[in-house]
């Protein structure tokens, strides 16, 4: 692969630049400036005011009671509440499934599509088709499936599955994961297909060469060469089924009960149907730490050491 | 190859994995666009009717009734646009200024990426919702397009940032000899090598936009309602109208479908460059 002295040449390059152009650094950031004041603007100042918002006691539907310092006191009863670790729980069960069934349905199809010639173009264009669909739409097309008389369940009885029930709370996570994996599964085909192709031919003939299979082809050539891809689908995933809120929304609401709710959805459930700023805002830190640590755990688990 | 399956068995059991799964992924949609054409109370009859009388009722009434179909539209495809191309001037000197005059720019772009692209939605909904509400700008569309940049900005620059990063310096390194500006260099340089990750970059930050669901179900009440948000008016408290919501479905399906037809070898380059490079 050409990549690492590509990659060396644009080390050696920066180097030289940076030499020449020491002094730009004030250029670069005029250049920098409209966008940074944008975020501060825009991103930083709401992220700080969130912090400070958790930090006080402030509910919409009591104004009257003013608004409070509180210190942790948001943060400590949101560990209390038991809401939040089913919220949890539920975040952490709809992301483990779906990742594993995103990235083995996207894994195999892109092996499947790699090696097929003629009709790949269409079978990839129809199994990217629900990717590209708006998810709320989406979500609200299978809630109508999920009905007691519609179609799933109909196929269900033909199957001799008989009906289910999915409005209770292992059907209604089970339904909210069959949505999300439908509508992702293909985001992790068209990075692993482009994996792939990335990926020299000769490398496997001389794999085959030396005698190994093809299980041993796809675990010793394949799989390690395959791995900023994978570890780039693993994070962008995780970030996004840890927060996942317009399915779950969407498909359950929480019912029955709040017991379907994800992490995003108990943050938005305080804040705009109870109308409890300082405990959403807390629950949205939380949150937040909690994507960042997955996060951190897919890099440092898969992630490669950085040289530079 | 990775699996050298042979022979004809191989061969049946790929193509039958392969219709299945694109019986899977394309089955909901079809039944969409069949139940569009029922009446309401056609849609859940058991068992479903593959044969009956159509009707463009439902369509009609996407159009025609309370739901506003082309103000919806309307604000969609602007709060989208003004958005992209608000992100798109942010984006392309900062990312230029990042790769060639900062040093320790490409630092900065994967911090920002990460920390912005980890931190929850939600997280910045609330906040956005109560300064929004003290400057009187709920359900407008400003609020939307505002939440939206916040939200794409980071990830607009990083995207910029690895196609600026993939044009050869020397180029650049001949105009400023030449006596070019920096921001010449940059207008005669990099624009024109740029125009593809350009064109990338504001095709899926569009699409973010796009599909967008939380900051407008916040931030809108009615007048600036985006797509998303008004499938759920088609569940109503005396009753879901499906036929209705079928219809509208297809109907945001349509423009997308067309959009990627159009660009949809763009869009996977810029897909697959954005995800992998930074």
């Amino acid at each position: 692969m050409g990549a690492g002295a590509a990659l060396a040449a644009t080390r050696a390059g920066r180097q030289g630049r940076f030499r020449i152009l020491r002094r730009r650094s004030f250029v670069g950031f005029c250049f920098v400036a409209p966008a940074l004041i944008t975020l501060a603007a825009t991103f930083a100042y709401p992220l700080g005011y969130n912090l400070w918002l958790s930090l006080h006691s402030y509910n919409l539907s009591e104004l009257y009671l003013g608004i409070h310092f509180v210190g942790l006191h948001n943060y400590s009863a949101a560990l209390k509440d038991p809401y939040f670790w089913s919220g949890l729980r539920n975040s952490l069960f709809i992301t483990l499934t779906s990742l594993a069934l995103e990235l083995s349905i996207g894994m195999s199809f892109a092996l499947i599509l790699y090696r097929q010639t003629r009709w790949s173009g269409t079978f990839r264009f129809l199994m990217i088709l629900p990717l590209l669909l708006i998810p709320a739409v989406s979500a609200y097309m299978w809630r109508f499936m999920f009905q007691y008389d519609g179609v799933i369940n109909y196929i269900l009885r033909l199957v001799h599955v008989g009906a289910v029930n999915w409005a209770k709370t292992a059907t209604g996570l089970i339904s909210v994961i069959i949505v999300t994996v439908w509508g992702n599964a293909a985001f992790s085909l068209i990075i692993f297909l482009a994996g792939l192709q990335a990926i020299d031919p000769e490398l496997w003939a001389a794999a085959k060469v030396d005698g190994a299979g093809p299980v041993g082809r796809f675990l010793h050539v394949t799989l390690p060469l395959m791995r900023p891809f994978i570890l780039v689908v693993l994070a962008i995933r995780t970030m996004d089924l840890l927060r996942l809120f317009d399915e779950g929304y969407i498909l359950t609401n929480g019912a029955p009960a709040r017991t379907t709710e994800t992490l995003s959805q108990l943050v938005y459930t305080d804040t705009f149907t109870y109308f409890d700023i300082g405990r959403g805002s807390a629950l949205s830190v939380l949150e937040g730490f909690i994507v960042v640590a997955a996060v951190l755990f897919c890099f440092v688990t898969l992630g490669e050491r950085r040289d530079s | 190859m990775v699996r050298p399956l042979r022979g004809l068995t191989a061969a049946i059991l790929t193509c039958g994995a392969l219709i299945v799964y694109c019986i899977w992924a394309v089955f909901p949609i079809l039944w969409v666009v069949l139940t569009s054409f029922k009446t309401n109370a056609e849609a859940l009859t058991v068992p479903p009717q593959l044969l009956f009388r159509p009707t463009i009722s439902n369509y009609v009434d996407v159009f025609t009734s309370v739901y506003q179909f082309s103000s919806v539209v309307e604000n969609s495809i602007v709060i989208a646009a003004v958005g992209t191309a608000a992100i798109v001037l942010l984006a392309l000197p900062a990312a230029y200024g990042l790769s060639r005059l900062i040093p320790w720019g490409r630092n900065a772009v994967s911090f920002g990426i990460i920390s912005a692209r980890t931190f929850p939605t939600i997280g910045l909904a609330i906040p956005l919702f109560i300064v929004m509400q003290n400057a009187r700008l709920l359900d407008t569309r400003l609020a939307v397009i505002i939440a939206n940049v916040a939200y794409s900005l980071p990830f607009g620059i990083w995207m910029m940032f690895g196609f600026i990063e993939s044009i050869p310096i020397e180029l650049e390194e001949a105009a400023l000899l030449d006596g070019c500006t920096r921001v010449g260099a940059l207008a005669r340089v990099i624009v024109p090598q740029l125009l593809p990750g350009l064109g990338a970059t504001a095709i899926l930050t569009s699409i973010v936009a796009w599909r967008e669901y939380l900051f407008p179900l916040i931030l809108t009440t009615r007048n600036a309602r985006t797509l998303p948000v008004v499938a759920g008016s088609f569940i109503t408290d005396v009753g879901p109208n499906w036929g209705g919501l079928c219809a509208y479905s297809v109907l945001t399906i349509l423009p997308i479908a067309i959009f990627c037809a159009v660009t949809g070898k763009i869009l996977v380059k810029g897909f697959v460059a954005g995800a992998v490079k930074g």
